[in-house]
C-alpha cells in the first residue's frame, strides 16, 4: 500500500505540476493585512483593509486560504457600491476558484468581469489560463477515466476519450 | 465518551500539558450536557461552575464546548494554536468564543514565541454574537481533518479552525437548537446564518451562474467515492457522463442567448467535467500522502509526524527559492541585453506642429492615447506643457472644445477665489483660537522656503512666486480639510506651479494630482503601504535572485524606496528632468502603476552592486540615497518600459486593487482618515 501510494504520488504529482505565472502570497503578507484589519481606525480604513486582505487570501499557496478569501468576498458582493468594485470582487473570486481547481465557477465569474468591462487585459489573461488549465486537466482526467497512464497512454486515451465524447455529444443533438 | 476524555487526558499529560480539574469538570459537564438533553439542575450546576471560573456577574448557559480545535497562523507545525471552542447562551442570544490554550504546544525560540504569541491575542474570540456571523463554511476532506471558516456580515473571516478531535457535527446540530441556519442551495457546504431574507443567496443568483449547483453537486458527490474501487469507478464514469449531459442541456437553453462557437464552448464544458477527476485525483493524492504520516501513534507522536510533514512542506518551498536563483545567475547576462534591446528609444519632445495635429478645429484632442504614447516617448516640448498637462492631469477633458475650456477657467477661478478667501478672511484674533490653521500655516511657511530654491523661478528673498506657492497649499489645505498639508506636497506643487504660471490653475491641477497621490500622505501610511507591498511582488516576479537577496537581508519591506515612492522621485533627479518624467507617468500609457517599474528597473540596474557589496539594510538605504542625480532617467524609462512589458497582466495582477495612484475605491464615509476626535 505504502510503495503504491508512493507511486500514485510521483506519477500523478509530475503530471500535475505545470507553470501557473498568478502572483502568490506567502503568510507573512496576509499576517500583515490582518494587522491592518484589526488596527483600522475607522469604516472606511477597515474596508480597505478587508479588500486587500481577500486579495492576499486568495493569492494564497494555502487551499484553506483561498477559501477564507473566497468567503469574504462573497460576504460582501452585495455591499460593492461601484461597477469597478464589483469587478474587482468578481476578478479575485475567479482567481480563488481558479487556485481551488473550480474551474467551471472562475469561468463563469470571469464572463460576469467581462460584462462589466470588457477590455480588462487581467481577467481575459485569467480566463486564458483558466482555458488552459481545463483542458489540461480534463485531458489527464480522460487519462484517469480510462486507466492509462504514462506519456503514450495518457496522449492516446485523451484523443480517444475526446472522440467518443464528441461522438456522443453530436448524436444526443 | 467517558473513556475518550480519560484517553485524552492521558495524551495531555504525556504531551506536557497540565490540565486544571476545574477546567475537566467544566468540559465533562459540558460534554455530558451536549450528549444528552440536560436537566434544569445540572443546567443551574454549570451556570455556577461557570460563574465561579469567569467572574461574570451575568448567567451564562454553555451548550458547546470543544477542546483541540485549531489554527494555523504560519506554515511551520510550531505556530498551530490550540484552543478551546465554546457556544454560550447569555441574555437569550448565542455567542461564540475561541480561546487558545496557555503557552506553547512546542518548544519554540524566543522570536518564534513572540510571534506566536501576537497571533494568539490577534485571533483569540472573546464574545462573537452569532447575529454577527454571515455564514459558515464547512470542509470536510475524504482524507484529512475538518476545518469551518466563519465569515462575518462585515466582510471579515476568521482563519480555518481545524477539529482534530472531532465534534464538528455536533456544533452544527447546537447551532440549528439556537439560530436559524440552512444549507446554501448554491454551496452545500456552505451554512447561512440568520439570513431571513436571503441576501446572499440573491447575491450568489445574481451572478447568474448556470450549471453551478450541478457541479457542485457532482463534486459533492465525487468526495464520496472510494479512487481504488473499480466499482466505484465505473459509477464514477456514469455520473460524469450523466454530469455532461446535465450541463449540456443547460448550456444548449444559454448558447442562442451567447451566440458563441457551439463546438469550443462544447468542448470547453466537457474539459470542465473531466477536470474535476484530475482535481479529485489530485486532491486524494495530497491526503493520502498526510494520512501515511499522520496515521499510528498517540497525540504526541501525531503531533510530532505534522511536524515533520510542515517541515518537509518547508523544504520544498526553499527549494522553490533556490531554482529561480540558478536559472536568474544563468541567464543574467542575456537579459541585461534583451532589456537594452526591447526598450524603444527615446524620441523628440510633441513640438508645436504635432500638437495642432492633435485638436480638431473645435479644439478637441482626435486621438487621446496617440497623444499619450507620444508623449510617453518623447514628453513635451516646454512651451506647450502648460496647455499639454491640464489634459494629462484631467483637468480638461480630452474631447472638450476651447470654447468650453475658456469657459472652464473662469469658473474655476471664481471657485478658487471663494476657498482661498476661507482663510484670507481670518483675522490674527481668530487665528489664535485656530491652532490646526496656524499649525498648517506654520508647516507651510517652513516647507515653502525650502522648495527648490536652487530654480531661478523660486530663488531669493522675497519671491513673489514663493508667496504664491505658498497661498496655493494654504488654500488646498482647506479645500481638502481632512487631508489637510503634508510635507511632500510643495514638491508636487512646485514644478506645476511653475508650468502654469497662474495661481487658480496650478491649484486645480494640484489637487486633481492629490486625488490620485494624496493617500502618499494619509497618516495611517496605508497608500505607501500598498505600493511598497506592490514593488515586492514586482522583483519577486521580474528579479527573484534580488527578491531572495533582500528577504536574507531583511529588506522586503523596501522601505529604502519609500522617498522614490513618495514623492514620485522628486529628490533623484534635476528639476528639467522631473518634469519630463512626471508626464511620462502621466499619460498612464504603459501602466498607471509606471513608476513601480521605474523602480524596479533602477534596482536592476544595480543589483550587481548591491549583491555584490552584499549591502545590508541601512548601508542600502545610504546608497539609494546617495543615486540621487546619479540616475540616467532616460535609460531608466526605457529599462523600465521592457520590464512592464515583459510582466504584463502578471505585473498588474501583483498590484493590489486601489494602491495609488489608481484612483481610490469608492467608500461610502469621508475620504480621508479623522485622527483627531471632532467634538
Amino acid at each position: 500500500m505504502d510503495s503504491h501510494v508512493g507511486k500514485l504520488f510521483d506519477s500523478v504529482g509530475s503530471i500535475f505540476r505545470g507553470s501557473d505565472t498568478l502572483p502568490w502570497c506567502d503568510r507573512d503578507i496576509i499576517a500583515g493585512c490582518e494587522n491592518e484589519v484589526a488596527e483600522a481606525a475607522n469604516e472606511e480604513q477597515k474596508n480597505e483593509s478587508l479588500m486587500r486582505l481577500s486579495w492576499a487570501l486568495v493569492h494564497s499557496r494555502q487551499p484553506e486560504d483561498v477559501n477564507r478569501g473566497i468567503g469574504m468576498l462573497q460576504a460582501s458582493l452585495d455591499r460593492s457600491t461601484s461597477p469597478l468594485q464589483t469587478r474587482e470582487k468578481l476578478y479575485l473570486l475567479a482567481v480563488g476558484h481558479y487556485r481551488t481547481g473550480d474551474y467551471t465557477r472562475s469561468r463563469q465569474l470571469l464572463e460576469r468581469c467581462l460584462e462589466i468591462q470588457p477590455d480588462w487585459r487581467q481577467a481575459l489573461t485569467l480566463q486564458r489560463l483558466v482555458e488552459d488549465k481545463t483542458r489540461r486537466d480534463g485531458m489527464i482526467g480522460m487519462a484517469i477515466v480510462t486507466g492509462a497512464f504514462g506519456l503514450v497512454g495518457l496522449v492516446a486515451g485523451g484523443i480517444i476519450a475526446a472522440a467518443s465524447s464528441s461522438s456522443s455529444s453530436s448524436r444526443k443533438k | 465518551m467517558r473513556r475518550e476524555e480519560a484517553s485524552a487526558a492521558a495524551a495531555a499529560a504525556e504531551a506536557g500539558t497540565p490540565r486544571s480539574p476545574d477546567l475537566h469538570d467544566l468540559s465533562d459537564d459540558s460534554d455530558y450536557a451536549a450528549a444528552a438533553a440536560a436537566s434544569s439542575s445540572h443546567s443551574a450546576m454549570r451556570s455556577d461552575l461557570v460563574d465561579q471560573g469567569s467572574g461574570e456577574t451575568a448567567k451564562v448557559d454553555v451548550v458547546y464546548e470543544k477542546e483541540r480545535v485549531t489554527i494555523h497562523p504560519t506554515q511551520y507545525g510550531s505556530g498551530r494554536i490550540s484552543g478551546k471552542l465554546r457556544l454560550y447562551l447569555q441574555q437569550g442570544s448565542l455567542f461564540l468564543s475561541w480561546e487558545p490554550n496557555e503557552g506553547v504546544d512546542s518548544l519554540s525560540s524566543n522570536s518564534a514565541t513572540m510571534e506566536i504569541e501576537k497571533y494568539r491575542n490577534l485571533y483569540t474570540i472573546k464574545a462573537l454574537p452569532l447575529s454577527d456571523v454571515r455564514f459558515i463554511r464547512k470542509h470536510t476532506p475524504t482524507f484529512g481533518f475538518e476545518y469551518i471558516i466563519i465569515v462575518l456580515s462585515s466582510g471579515l473571516a476568521f482563519p480555518p479552525f481545524y477539529f482534530y478531535n472531532g465534534g464538528l457535527r455536533e456544533l452544527f446540530a447546537t447551532l440549528k437548537k439556537h439560530v436559524f441556519i440552512i444549507r446554501s442551495d448554491d454551496d452545500p457546504n456552505v451554512f447561512l446564518v440568520n439570513d431571513f431574507q436571503d441576501p446572499l443567496q440573491k447575491s450568489l443568483s445574481s451572478l447568474e451562474l448556470p450549471g453551478v449547483a450541478t457541479v457542485a453537486n457532482a463534486m459533492s458527490r465525487q468526495n464520496s467515492l472510494s479512487f481504488t474501487s473499480s466499482v466505484d469507478e465505473a459509477r464514477h464514469g456514469s455520473d460524469a457522463k450523466h454530469g455532461a449531459s446535465s450541463s449540456m442541456t443547460e448550456y444548449v437553453s444559454k448558447q442562442k442567448h451567447r451566440s458563441n462557437d457551439p463546438g469550443r464552448d462544447l468542448s470547453i464544458q466537457v474539459l470542465e467535467k473531466f477536470s474535476l477527476v484530475t482535481k479529485f485525483a489530485r486532491d486524494t493524492t495530497s491526503s493520502l500522502f498526510r494520512e501515511n504520516h499522520s496515521s499510528g501513534g498517540h497525540t504526541y507522536g501525531r503531533q510530532q509526524q505534522e511536524y515533520v510533514l510542515d517541515n518537509r512542506a518547508n523544504d520544498k518551498y526553499k527549494d522553490q527559492q533556490i531554482t529561480p536563483d540558478k536559472d536568474s545567475l544563468l541567464s543574467d547576462s542575456m537579459e541585461s541585453n534583451k532589456i537594452l534591446a526591447w526598450g524603444k528609444p527615446r524620441e523628440q519632445p510633441l513640438s508645436v506642429d504635432e500638437w495642432r495635429s492633435f485638436l480638431d478645429p473645435e479644439g478637441r484632442v482626435m486621438d487621446s492615447k496617440a497623444l499619450r504614447k507620444k508623449v510617453f516617448y518623447g514628453g513635451i516640448d516646454h512651451v506647450l506643457r502648460k496647455e499639454v498637462w491640464k489634459f494629462l492631469l484631467g483637468y480638461h477633458e480630452y474631447d472638450s472644445t476651447y470654447a468650453e475650456r475658456e469657459y472652464l477657467a473662469v469658473m474655476k477661478r471664481t471657485e478658487y477665489e471663494a476657498i482661498k478667501s476661507q482663510w484670507k478672511s481670518i483675522s490674527s484674533t481668530q487665528a489664535k483660537r485656530f491652532t490646526k490653521f496656524r499649525e498648517r500655516k506654520g508647516l507651510i511657511d517652513k516647507d515653502v522656503v525650502r522648495t527648490d530654491r536652487s530654480v531661478p523661478y523660486y530663488e531669493g528673498d522675497d519671491n513673489q512666486n514663493v508667496l504664491v506657492l505658498r497661498d496655493i497649499l494654504l488654500t488646498y489645505s482647506f479645500y481638502n480639510f481632512d487631508l489637510g498639508y503634508c510635507q511632500g506636497m510643495s514638491d508636487f506643487l512646485a514644478p506645476i506651479l511653475y508650468v502654469m504660471e497662474d495661481e487658480s490653475e496650478s491649484f486645480w491641477c494640484f489637487a486633481i494630482l492629490m486625488e490620485r497621490l494624496g493617500a502618499n500622505f494619509n497618516r495611517d501610511q496605508n497608500g505607501m503601504h500598498a505600493q511598497l507591498l506592490a514593488l515586492s511582488k514586482l522583483v519577486e516576479l521580474l528579479d527573484p535572485q534580488l527578491h531572495n537577496y533582500f528577504r536574507k537581508n531583511d529588506c522586503l519591506n523596501y522601505f529604502f524606496c519609500f522617498r522614490w515612492v513618495l514623492i514620485q522621485f522628486k529628490r533623484e533627479f534635476s528639476f528639467d528632468q522631473i518634469m519630463l518624467l512626471w508626464e511620462v507617468l502621466w499619460t498612464h500609457y504603459w501602466s498607471e502603476h509606471f513608476h513601480l517599474y521605474l523602480c524596479v528597473a533602477i534596482l536592476k540596474r544595480y543589483r550587481s552592486r548591491i549583491i555584490g557589496e552584499q549591502m545590508d539594510f541601512d548601508t542600502l538605504l545610504k546608497f539609494i540615497n546617495e543615486l540621487s542625480g546619479e540616475i540616467n532617467l532616460d535609460r531608466a524609462i526605457q529599462d523600465a518600459e521592457a520590464l512592464c512589458d515583459q510582466a504584463g497582466p502578471n505585473g498588474a495582477a501583483c498590484i493590489p486593487p486601489g494602491t495609488p495612484p489608481s484612483m481610490p475605491i469608492e467608500t461610502d464615509g469621508g475620504l480621508y482618515v479623522q485622527e483627531d476626535e471632532v467634538m
